[in-house]
C-alpha cells in the first residue's frame, strides 16, 4: 500500500519537479504489479518505508515496530481512502450528469445542484445504513442507486417531446392548440423555484407558442409533504382538471387550475404575504382550503361546483391520478430537481432563463 | 545540541555538523575522509588512498596518452609505468616473470569469464569449484560446464574450511576457487596443496584473489595456481580487473575474443598474435590511467608497515577483533565470521537486513545487505533471509568502529 501512496505523492510532486519522476517510475511499476496481486519486485516500497523510519531509529529503536505498523495502517487508510474519494467524485459525476446534482441522495448538499427544490431518496444513505448495522443493505443500495443512475445517463441524450409525459386530464393555458409543442413543467405548488419559473415562463410569452401543461408533484420528505400546503392543492388542482374535463367533455380553455397556480405563485393577501409563502407557513388546513374554495369561486365556479371540487381532490380517483403523476415524474423523466421542465426537445432541470425559453418554439 | 544545530523542525532528527576530519596518521593515505564517514563495505570496493587518486590526476594532466609501442614521450611514459604495474603484480603475488604474465581486464568476474570462455575445448573432464563461491565463479564455472558438456563438481568445506575432495577427482580438472569468501572472510585452507595437486593430476587451477589480496594476502602470495585473478578496486586501485596467469595457460587459450593490442600482423583471412602473452586477454585500448593507479596502489601498500608502524593486515586483523568483540555479544542477531575476520556479516532478527542497512545509512555508517552475490550459498542453501555486511579496509578507524558498535547496537536492542 506504501507504493501506492507514495505514487499519488511523487505524481503531483513529479508536476512541479523533475527530479522525483525517476521515483515516480519505480512507484508506478510497484503499482502495477499491486493493482494486478503481484508481489512488488522493486525494494521501492521498502526503501520508502525504511527512509522514513529511519530517523526514528536512531533516536528510538523500540518505537519503530509500532510505528512501521502505524505507516501500514496509515497506508491503508489513505488508500482506500483514496479509492472511497475517486468513487464519491465518479458518482457525483454521474449523477450531476443524470440528475443534475452530484448528491442524489441529498441534492441541496451539492453544491452544483442547479436552482430547485430537491427531492430527497427514501433509502437511507450508505453511512446511515452502516452505522445502523445494515451492512448488507448499505452495500446493496449503493449499488443499486448506481446502477438507476448509469441506466439513466443514456435518456438525457435523446429528444424529449413533452406530450408523452403529459398526465391524463392535463390542462394547458390557454387552452390546447393543435399543431403547437408542449411544454410540461412537474411542479411543487410550494416551491418557490416554480413561482419563479412561472413567472420566467409568463415573462417569455411562452404559452403563446406551445401547449404549456404541469404535473403536480408534492415533494415527500419522509412521506410528509416537504411543503405544509403541497398535498392538499396538488390533489385540488387535479381535481379542477377532472372536474373541468368532465364538464367540458376534454381539456378546458381557460382551465381554472392555472388560475389557482397564478394566484398561487403571483398573488400575495391583504397583509402584503404571498401566497406561496402564506399558504407554506401560515395557513392551517383549513384555511388553506377556504383560500382555494374563495379562489374557484372568484373563476366562476358555483358553491356545489365547488362542493364537487372539494369531494374530488378527497377522492381516491384524484389520489390514484396524483399516484399516477408521481410514477411519471420518478419512473419516466426520473428528476430529483424541482422544477424540471421538458421542452424544446429537451430535459431542463431547476429554474430556467427567460432569454432561453424564448428560443423555444 | 543547540536547536540550531538541528535540521529543520523534527527534534529527532540527526544534526548535521559540519565534516571533521581525523589527524592524518589515524588514516594514513585517506586524509581527505570526514571523520563521521563511517565506510564498511570495502569488500565490494576499497577507498582509494590520496596516491592513487593523485597518480590517476597526473595521468589525465601530465601524461594523457595511449601506451603500446609508441613513440612519443608521453606514450613511452605510459608503456614504462604499465610494465611496472605488471611487474608489481607479479612481485606482490611472488610469482616468477619468466614463466607468469600480467594482463588487465574490466574486473574480477571478467577476467575469470575471459579466462574460462576460452580455455581448450575437450581440454577438461570436469570443472570444481565449491558452494560459497561468489556468482563470478559459480555462475562463470556454471557457462563453461554447460558449453563443454562436462560435470560441474561442488566441493564442501570441513571445519578448518579445507576443501573436501579425493586427489583423483582433479583429473583433468578445472578448479576454480576463491581464496578468501566474501561473506565471512573465511580463508580456504589448503590452497598450495591443492594447486600442487591438480598439477600433478592434469588439471588447471584458477584462484579468485577478489577479497585476499586486500585482506589475506599472504593465502596467495607464492601460490603458483594457473591463474590468480582478482580487481584493483578490492585493493585500492582503481577500477580494473587483473589476471595474473602462467605462460602455459595463456599459450594454451583458444583465443576468441580479439581485437587491437593483440596482434603482430594481420591479413586478408587471418592475424598472428603478439608474442607477449599478457595480450591474449587484452583486446582493444586499455585503461591506462587505471592500471599506472594500481601500481600505485601497491607500492602504497607496501609502504603501509613503515609509515605507520604496523602491518595493513595486522591494523585491520586488530580492528576486526575489536568490532567482533563488540558485536558477538549484540542480541537477536547471529554473527558469521571468525574474531580477527574482517568480514563479518550478520543476520538480524528481527529486523530485515536492508532496513537495518537503511537505518545504518541515516547515521552515516555504509555497510552493504542482501546476498553478496552467492545467493546459492546464503538463500538458496541456508536459507538466509538478507544479512549486514561489515567489511574492514585501510581507512577504518577505531573511532569507525566504536561509533559503528553503538549505533548496531542501539538498534538491535531496541528494534
Amino acid at each position: 500500500m506504501l507504493c501506492i501512496v507514495s505514487f499519488v505523492v511523487l505524481l503531483v510532486a513529479s508536476a512541479f519537479s523533475a527530479r522525483h519522476r525517476k521515483l515516480l517510475r519505480q512507484s508506478w511499476g510497484c503499482v502495477t504489479r499491486r493493482a494486478t496481486f503481484r508481489a512488488c519486485d522493486s525494494a521501492f516500497a521498502d526503501d520508502v518505508k525504511t527512509s522514513l523510519l529511519a530517523p526514528l531509529a536512531l533516536r528510538a529503536p523500540r518505537l519503530v515496530r509500532p510505528a512501521s505498523a502505524g505507516l501500514t495502517v496509515v497506508a491503508w487508510v489513505t488508500v482506500l481512502s483514496l479509492a472511497l474519494s475517486a468513487f464519491v467524485v465518479a458518482r457525483g459525476g454521474l449523477n450531476l450528469l443524470a440528475y443534475g446534482t452530484c448528491d442524489k441522495q441529498n441534492p441541496q448538499a451539492c453544491s452544483l445542484t442547479a436552482d430547485a427544490c430537491t427531492v430527497m431518496a427514501d433509502e437511507p444513505g450508505f453511512w446511515e445504513s452502516l452505522t445502523s448495522g445494515d451492512v448488507v443493505g448499505a452495500f446493496r443500495n449503493e449499488a443499486t442507486s448506481l446502477a438507476d443512475t448509469v441506466s439513466t445517463i443514456p435518456s438525457r441524450f435523446r429528444s424529449w417531446d413533452a406530450a408523452d409525459f403529459a398526465p391524463a386530464y392535463a390542462s394547458y393555458v390557454g387552452g390546447y392548440r393543435e399543431g403547437l409543442p408542449t411544454v410540461l413543467e412537474v411542479l411543487d405548488p410550494g416551491c418557490v423555484f416554480c413561482a419563479r419559473l412561472y413567472a420566467n415562463i409568463a415573462e417569455s410569452g411562452l404559452a403563446e407558442r406551445a401547449n404549456v401543461t404541469f404535473i403536480a408533484y408534492p415533494i415527500l420528505r419522509a412521506g410528509e409533504p416537504q411543503f405544509a400546503s403541497s398535498m392538499l392543492i396538488s390533489r385540488y388542482l387535479t381535481a379542477i382538471r377532472v372536474f373541468e374535463a368532465d364538464r367540458d367533455g376534454g381539456p378546458a380553455a381557460d382551465p381554472a387550475d392555472w388560475a389557482i397556480v397564478r394566484h398561487l405563485f403571483t398573488g400575495s393577501n391583504a397583509a402584503g404575504v404571498g401566497w406561496q409563502r402564506w399558504f407554506n407557513d401560515h395557513a392551517a388546513p383549513a384555511q388553506a382550503e377556504a383560500q382555494l374554495h374563495a379562489w374557484l369561486a372568484e373563476a366562476g365556479f358555483s358553491a356545489d361546483d365547488v362542493a364537487q371540487v372539494s369531494a374530488l381532490a378527497a377522492s381516491d380517483r384524484v389520489a390514484q391520478l396524483l399516484d399516477d403523476s408521481r410514477s411519471i415524474v420518478e419512473d419516466e423523466i426520473r428528476t430529483v430537481t424541482i422544477p424540471t421542465l421538458v421542452g424544446g426537445g429537451g430535459l431542463h432541470r431547476g429554474l430556467v432563463s427567460v432569454d432561453e425559453l424564448r428560443s423555444w418554439g | 545540541m543547540t536547536a540550531g544545530q538541528r535540521r529543520g523542525l523534527w527534534p529527532w532528527r540527526a544534526p548535521r555538523a559540519e565534516p571533521v576530519r581525523p589527524e592524518p596518521s589515524e588514516r594514513y593515505g585517506f586524509g581527505y575522509l570526514a571523520a563521521d564517514a563511517v565506510y564498511l563495505d570495502s569488500a565490494c570496493q576499497t577507498l582509494r588512498p590520496e596516491p592513487v587518486i593523485d597518480a590517476l590526476d597526473e595521468y589525465y594532466l601530465d601524461y594523457n596518452a595511449c601506451g603500446g609501442r609508441v613513440k612519443y614521450s608521453w606514450g613511452r611514459q605510459v608503456d614504462e609505468r604499465v610494465e611496472a604495474t605488471r611487474a608489481a603484480v607479479l612481485r606482490t603475488l611472488g610469482l616468477p616473470q619468466r614463466s607468469y604474465a600480467t594482463s588487465f581486464t574490466l574486473n574480477t568476474t571478467y577476467g575469470l569469464n575471459l579466462l574460462l570462455q576460452q580455455l581448450p575445448a575437450g581440454r577438461y573432464r570436469r570443472v570444481i569449484t565449491t558452494h560459497t563461491e561468489h556468482n563470478s565463479v559459480f555462475l562463470a564455472t556454471m557457462s563453461f560446464a554447460r558449453r563443454e558438456g562436462i560435470e560441474r563438481v561442488l566441493l564442501e568445506r570441513d571445519a578448518a574450511g579445507a576443501l573436501v575432495y579425493r586427489d583423483e577427482d582433479l583429473a583433468d580438472a578445472l578448479v576454480v576457487v576463491s581464496a578468501m569468501n566474501n561473506v565471512d572472510g573465511a580463508a580456504t585452507a589448503g590452497l598450495p596443496e591443492l594447486v600442487a595437486a591438480v598439477r600433478r593430476r592434469g588439471g588447471t587451477t584458477v584462484i579468485d584473489a577478489a577479497q585476499a589480496m586486500a585482506h589475506a594476502m599472504p593465502l596467495v602470495r607464492g601460490l603458483k595456481a594457473d591463474a590468480i585473478c582478482f580487481s584493483a578496486h578490492k585493493v585500492y586501485g582503481a577500477s580494473l580487473g587483473i589476471v595474473a596467469a602462467s605462460h602455459e595457460l595463456l599459450s594454451s587459450l583458444e583465443v576468441s575474443f580479439v581485437g587491437g593490442g593483440m596482434v603482430a600482423r594481420v591479413t586478408e583471412d587471418d592475424y598472428t598474435l603478439l608474442p607477449e602473452l599478457h595480450t591474449r586477454l587484452e583486446a582493444g585500448l586499455q585503461p591506462w590511467a587505471e592500471i599506472i593507479a594500481l601500481g600505485k596502489a601497491l607500492e602504497w601498500l607496501d609502504g603501509v608497515p613503515a609509515a605507520t608502524g604496523e602491518s595493513h593486515e595486522a591494523r585491520e586483523h586488530r580492528l576486526a577483533e575489536s568490532l567482533y568483540d563488540g558485536l558477538v555479544g549484540l542480541p537477536r542477531m547471529r554473527l558469521l565470521g571468525e574474531r580477527g575476520s574482517s568480514l563479518l556479516s550478520l543476520i538480524p532478527e528481527r529486523v530485515d537486513g536492508h532496513r537495518l542497512a537503511g537505518f545504518l545509512s541515516k547515521a552515516d555508517i555504509m555497510v552493504r545487505s542482501g546476498y553478496f552475490c552467492t545467493h546459492h550459498w546464503l538463500q538458496e542453501r541456508e536459507g538466509y533471509d538478507p544479512l549486514v555486511r561489515f567489511s574492514l579496509g585501510a581507512h577504518t578507524t577505531q573511532d569507525d568502529v566504536g561509533r559503528t558498535l553503538e549505533v548496531v547496537g542501539k538498534l538491535l536492542r531496541g528494534l
